[in-house]
Parts: C-alpha cells; sequence; structure tokens
C-alpha cells in the first residue's frame, strides 16, 4: 500500500455533501509535500538507503493520515455540525411530536372514557325518565282526565264525620290566583250531599259554603296536577233556625212604668263545626235593616215590645229647662229643611210584625237606654207623634220627639230568647243587670225635671197667650160694641 | 495576557509616534499566517517551498511544522485571504497559493500590528534591535 492510499483508508467514510475533489487535494497536496521533502533528504543524505530516507521524512512530516483527517474535518466542520445541529433539532421536534401526540392519544383515550361515562349515565337516566313516563302516563290513563284539569269532588254531611248527607249546599269555588281567566264555579249539593266538579285546573281555590239558614264557612283546597281532589265538610246540625221575636225588657217596677226605650248593637258569633267556623250569615243584619255589622240603623225596642228600625233619627243635643241634654230626634231633619222641595218628606219607620231572629249566637257590642221626653211607649205613638211634631215645625221648631240618652255598658245587659209559643212570636227577654238599672235612676231625675219645668213654662206660655189673645178679642168686641151703639 | 500600558511606554527609532494597541488574546498564535501571509506575498508558492522559504528567511530559526502548515494555509483559503491553483510538476498535480486582495489587506494590518508589538515588547524588555544572522539552533513554531 502506497502513503497515498494509507492516508486515504484512515480519512472518515465519503459523505455525499462533501465536495467532490476534496480528498483527493488533500492526499495530492500532502504527497507532493512528502515526495519533494523525499528529494530533498535524497540530494542532503546520498549514501542513505530509501527506508532511512523515508523515515527522516516522515519522522519530520509526522503522521500523514493525522494530517489529512484534521484537514478533511477542517473543510467539513461546518457542514457536519450544521448536520448535528440540524439532525439535533429534527430529533427534538420528532421527541415534542411524539410527546404532544402521546398527550393527545392519552387525552383522546380519556375523552373517549368520559364519553363513555357520560353515556352510560345518560342512559341510565334515559331509562329512568321512561320509567317516569311510563309510570305518569299510567296514572294518566287510570285517571281518564288531562293531567292539568282534574275532577274535584266536595261531599257534605251534617254534624260530624261519616254524618249523613246534607243536600241543599251551596257552594261558590274561586282560584286564588288573578287573571288566570278561570271562571268561578258554583254547585248545591245533591241528594248524596256531593257536589261534582268535571275539570278544575290545578292551583290553589277559594271554597264559599252557604247551608239553608244562611250560615257561611270559607275554607281552601290545593289542586296538584295530574291529582284527583276529594274533600268532605262537616256542616252544622240542625241548622240555624229563625224565629219571629218580640221583645221584652225587664225593668224593676219603679222604671217599668218610665217610656224607656232600648237599642243595642249586635254583633255575630262564629258557629264551631268539625273544628270549622261558620258564620251565622247576614241574616240578622238584614233582619235589623242592615246590610253589614256596625253601619246603619239600629234596632230600637219599645217599651210595650215592638221592635222599630228608625232610619231618619238624627244625635244631637237639646237645651230643656235650662240644661243641654244629649240624644236622638226624629223631627230634627225636617225642621232643618224647612224651605226646602222635600220640606213634607215623611220620616221612615219601620215597624216589622216581630223581627226574623236567627238564633242566639250573637253579642252586644254597644246599648243605650232612650228617654222619651213626650212620654211615648210604642212604635205606633212615635210615628203619630212624629208625624204631628213635624207638621207643627212650620210654626214651631220645637218638637217633642226628642229622646235623652243613657249610654250603659254592654256588659249590663243579657238577653234570652223565649221560643215561640201557639203560633206567637218569640220572645226575646232583654233584662238589665243592677248596676244598669241604678244607671238610669241616677239618670233620670234631672231630665224629668227638666222636662217637668219645660212642660209647666211652655203651659203658661200658653196660658198667657190664650188670655192676651182672649183678652184682644174682648177688647176688640168691646170696641166693636161701642161703634155699634153709637150708630 | 499582554497589555501595553501607556505611562512606561518610551519612544523608539523603530515607532516614533507610538500608538496603544489592544493586543488580541491570540496574538501569538496568528504569528504563522502571519509568516504565511509574508511569504506568499513574494509570489505564489506551494506548501514544501513555503517551509522551505520560512526556515531561510528566518536564519534556520523557525520551521514550520507541517502539521500546522497545511491546517493554517486552508483556513486562511477559507477566509478567502489565499487562492489557489493546481499545476504539473514532474508528472504529478501541486497546489499552489496566492494573496487574494483582502489578504494583501489583511497582511498590511497585521504587520502594523506586529510592528507595534515588537518595539513594545523590545522597550519593554531593555533589548536594542539587531542584525539578524543565522544561528545554529533552529526553534520549532508550532
Amino acid at each position: 500500500m502506497s502513503q497515498f492510499d494509507e492516508s486515504a483508508a484512515h480519512l472518515p467514510p465519503p459523505r455525499a455533501d462533501e465536495p467532490a475533489n476534496l480528498r483527493r487535494e488533500i492526499l495530492e497536496e500532502l504527497s507532493d509535500h512528502l515526495t519533494c521533502a523525499r528529494k530533498r533528504e535524497q540530494l542532503a543524505g546520498g549514501s542513505q538507503t530509501e527506508a532511512a530516507i523515508q523515515h527522516r521524512v516522515l519522522d519530520r512530516f509526522g503522521d500523514p493520515a493525522a494530517i489529512a483527517r484534521k484537514l478533511w474535518l477542517d473543510w467539513m466542520w461546518e457542514k457536519i455540525m450544521t448536520q448535528r445541529i440540524l439532525i439535533g433539532v429534527c430529533i427534538l421536534l420528532a421527541v415534542v411530536t411524539c410527546a404532544a401526540l402521546a398527550f393527545a392519544w392519552v387525552s383522546i383515550n380519556r375523552q373517549h372514557e368520559l364519553i363513555a361515562e357520560l353515556q352510560l349515565t345518560s342512559q341510565s337516566q334515559r331509562e329512568q325518565q321512561q320509567e317516569q313516563f311510563e309510570r305518569l302516563l299510567a296514572d294518566s290513563q287510570k285517571s281518564k282526565s288531562p293531567s292539568d284539569w282534574n275532577p274535584v269532588e266536595l261531599r257534605f254531611v251534617k254534624g260530624k264525620e261519616g254524618g249523613p248527607p246534607a243536600e241543599g249546599i251551596k257552594v261558590h269555588v274561586s282560584i286564588q290566583a288573578t287573571e288566570t281567566g278561570i271562571p268561578d264555579m258554583e254547585g248545591v249539593s245533591n241528594a248524596q250531599g256531593i257536589v261534582h266538579f268535571d275539570r278544575v285546573r290545578y292551583g290553589t281555590y277559594t271554597v264559599t259554603t252557604v247551608n239553608a239558614a244562611q250560615e257561611k264557612l270559607t275554607t281552601n283546597f290545593t289542586l296538584q296536577p295530574g291529582q284527583s281532589l276529594t274533600r268532605t265538610i262537616v256542616c252544622p246540625e240542625p241548622p240555624t233556625q229563625t224565629a219571629k221575636v218580640t221583645a221584652r225588657i225587664n225593668w224593676p217596677e219603679d222604671l217599668a212604668k218610665k217610656p224607656l226605650w232600648l237599642s243595642f248593637q249586635w254583633d255575630d258569633i262564629d258557629r264551631p263545626v268539625a273544628g270549622k267556623k261558620w258564620t251565622p250569615s247576614a241574616q240578622l243584619f238584614k233582619a235589623l235593616g242592615r246590610s253589614e255589622p256596625f253601619r246603619g240603623p239600629l234596632p230600637w225596642f219599645a217599651p210595650n215590645g215592638d221592635v222599630l228600625i228608625a232610619k231618619d233619627s238624627s244625635e244631637g243635643s237639646r237645651t230643656i229647662g235650662g240644661s243641654s241634654f244629649s240624644g236622638i230626634m226624629f223631627g230634627f231633619r225636617t225642621w232643618a229643611r224647612r224651605g226646602r222641595s222635600n220640606v213634607d218628606e215623611p220620616i221612615v219607620l219601620k215597624k216589622p210584625d216581630g223581627i226574623d231572629w236567627p238564633g242566639p249566637d250573637y253579642v252586644i257590642r254597644d246599648a243605650w237606654v232612650l228617654v222619651s221626653m213626650s212620654g211615648l211607649t210604642s212604635a205606633d205613638e212615635l210615628e203619630k207623634s212624629t208625624i204631628s211634631d213635624a207638621a207643627r215645625e212650620r210654626e214651631d221648631p220645637y218638637s217633642r220627639d226628642f229622646f235623652y240618652t243613657i249610654r250603659v255598658s254592654p256588659a249590663d245587659w243579657s238577653y234570652r230568647l223565649e221560643p215561640s209559643q201557639a203560633g206567637r212570636p218569640a220572645i226575646l227577654q232583654l233584662t238589665p243587670t243592677v248596676e244598669a238599672v241604678e244607671k238610669v235612676r241616677a239618670a233620670l231625675p234631672e231630665f224629668e225635671t227638666a222636662v217637668a219645668e219645660a212642660e209647666a213654662s211652655r203651659a203658661l206660655q200658653e196660658q198667657r197667650r190664650a188670655a192676651f189673645e182672649e183678652s184682644q178679642r174682648a177688647a176688640s168686641a168691646a170696641e166693636t160694641k161701642t161703634k155699634t151703639d153709637s150708630k | 495576557m499582554l497589555m501595553p500600558r501607556r505611562a512606561k511606554y518610551r519612544p523608539s527609532v523603530l515607532n516614533p509616534e507610538p500608538r496603544t494597541l489592544r493586543m488580541e488574546p491570540n496574538f501569538l498564535n496568528g504569528t504563522v499566517e502571519l509568516m504565511l501571509l509574508a511569504v506568499i506575498d513574494e509570489g505564489p508558492s506551494y506548501g514544501y517551498e513555503i517551509t522551505q522559504s520560512v526556515l531561510n528567511r528566518s536564519g534556520g530559526r523557525f520551521e514550520v511544522k507541517e502539521g500546522s502548515l497545511y491546517p493554517a494555509l486552508h483556513r486562511l483559503e477559507r477566509a478567502k485571504l489565499l487562492e489557489s491553483y493546481w499545476t504539473e510538476h514532474d508528472g504529478r498535480r501541486r497546489k499552489y497559493y496566492r494573496l487574494t486582495p483582502s489578504g494583501r489587506k489583511a497582511l498590511a494590518a497585521r504587520r502594523t500590528e506586529w510592528q507595534s508589538f515588537s518595539a513594545g515588547l523590545h522597550s519593554v524588555l531593555g533589548l536594542e534591535l539587531q542584525a539578524v544572522g543565522a544561528t545554529p539552533c533552529c526553534p520549532r513554531v508550532s
């Protein structure tokens, strides 16, 4: 092997990117150098052997293969490094790509697991919903009515739970929400005590129940969607009976002869039936001429037992015998309207033949004792006196239909209803307590004295007027006689 | 690192108006390249002839080893300071090197730097410039 071939053998393997003549030129250049050096050694050494010359040349030159390798590497260094960097970058990119792919693969697997899990859950929920839906559908088919509109049945029984059916009970059902467009419903219980509404929309309803005696119960029920409702309502038994009543005022003997009238303000008391409170209805107030409690005229009870509804009475005060007394007068309005077009408007005194008294479930809220100034003791007398006084007011505003008012405590009175007997009206026994009697006894003398003084004064004035008129007539007659005589 | 100090710098005949140079750390390492550029500046030459020229021109003081010669020549060629061409001689190819214009400029600049360096070094060492003569010993420059 020549030096040239030996050096070429130690060079790195050929590369695709190395210049075509690089190896050859390196080796040729080094070979030329060695040839020159050998020739010089031959010229200088003379008799030396070829081996010694070669040894000396190589000793000075060094390792040709190593130098050739170094030169080749110097030339290829930049390309080798560029390639290595490129390979490194490619490897790095490949690693990053692989990592990203691996991450994506893991994520996709995880997502697939989650999706599978969700699908399982969703499937389970769907099955549950399907079961629920089928159950609801079955229930709905059983009820044979739309889920939003369901039947409601109200059962009315008498007296207690499980009692006999109550017939003729009026029912009014209205939804509690506003602007629903759902009309109110009404019905009357049949012989079985049932009121049936075929289709009622879900919601909360108010039920107003009125029995034959006009007693009223207000309750409510809530109807759920898809559910029917059956409610039992216990009605009062026996229902409240109404009775024609007259009144009897049980004064002590000394006061019984006095023209003492009574007036009360009444209020109703709820009637408990099976835990519910039934209102005795407005019948009492209608009977008393009132549409609702605490308003309108009040009933008067005359000393003779008449019951009177006085609609045109007026409260006020009047000075009698130098003292002022508060009270009620009937002719006042007529007198006050004198000179007007309605001056002859009649005073309305309602005198029913007894009143329809729907049971004893009432309480006295307020009470007055009314003392008639004119000593009137019946509704007829009051009516005549008032009319006559009204006619007389055109000449004399002073009227005698004044009632002095003595207010007593409601607790000072008790009442008891005696049932009717032999077709006569029932009697409402009104009895004052001792305190009420004493209060009246204490208040009466002053009023009676004042009235007596006023009457005496009035009588005196009448006498004087009569005497004056008589004297005038006498004088006139005397003058006429004188003239006649002179003629 | 050789760093000339302005306060102790003494003017000499070689450098009447000395200027301060920042010495490169591998300044001495570049002396082989400087010598090669200077030799090739005389005219196109090839590797073996260049070693002989350096040896002769240095009075036998410097002998450039082949292990340093060819890497330096190839480095200068890749830096475009030298260019090469091939000729036929006694039946074999021979590679010649010659300076490029950039090589000439670089040679001039490096000569100036070396003059400044050597003047400064002489001043520091307190040496006089002597005529260069042949010496029996031949230190190798690697």
